[in-house]
């Protein structure tokens, strides 16, 4: 079966985040703490520390580290204060590239994240650059054996889905 | 829309947010295998939380 398929590209991408397990812990913290930061400390009226949660209970992750990373988050705990930054770039060949990033130091995410790029046959670019050509979406992947298409199309439509493609 | 699909007792593979782009570019050979180092190499950066791009490339030369 031919790969054309952007979800060629997310199953490469995923499957190379989950080669690095010792990071994952530390990226779902940061994701939490910040989310507690921005928009208070209770899930329930915070969407995206709900998704964070989530994140972290799918990764087993401990709810004592969950507690603290939030309690980090709203200033109840000392620790390491994360900044939100975004770089948008180009790789080889003109590939847009977004990068998400998150750190207690500004300076030294910058002057690593152009390091990559240059040392990779890419360019860092300006905000905006490439951000135009993206747009947030949330997807949900179902394996093709456990629905009939008609069933899902339907699902998918009357929930509102902006589309629906078949992957590999 | 997830609950929508729970409700129907379809079990879900992945539920997330993303960046989709509008276009995707292609490339093969020696492009291609640049790009996946780019990406591997941002991605082993301690403060990378997510990274995007619109790459797409052939799954046999993922294999290959």
């Amino acid at each position: 079966m031919s790969g054309h398929s952007k979800w060629a590209t997310i199953k490469h991408k995923k499957g190379a985040l989950d080669a690095k397990r010792g990071k994952i812990f530390t990226r779902l913290i940061k994701e939490i703490t910040i989310a507690a930061k921005n928009g208070g400390g209770d899930p329930d009226g915070n969407p995206r520390l709900r998704g964070a949660i989530v994140a972290a209970k799918a990764e087993n992750m401990p709810a004592d580290n969950i507690k603290r990373a939030i309690q980090k988050g709203t200033g109840e705990l000392e620790g390491a204060s994360y900044e939100e930054i975004t770089f948008e770039g180009y790789g080889p060949g003109g590939v847009a590239v977004i990068v998400e990033v998150m750190t207690d130091n500004r300076n030294r995410a910058v002057s690593e994240i152009r390091h990559a790029f240059s040392k990779n046959g890419g360019n860092l670019g300006e905000t905006g650059s490439v951000g135009y050509m993206f747009s947030k979406k949330g997807v949900i992947v179902v394996a093709k054996s456990a629905v009939d298409e008609d069933k899902l199309t339907e699902i998918a439509l009357e929930a509102g889905a902006d589309d629906l493609s078949e992957g590999l | 829309m997830h609950e929508a699909i729970k409700a129907a007792k379809i079990p879900t593979e992945v539920a997330e947010v993303t960046m989709v782009a509008s276009t995707y570019t292609k490339l093969d050979g020696a492009p291609a295998a640049a790009m996946m180092r780019l990406l591997e190499v941002i991605e082993d950066l301690d403060d990378t939380q997510n990274v995007y791009s619109n790459f797409d490339m052939d799954e046999e030369a993922v294999t290959a």
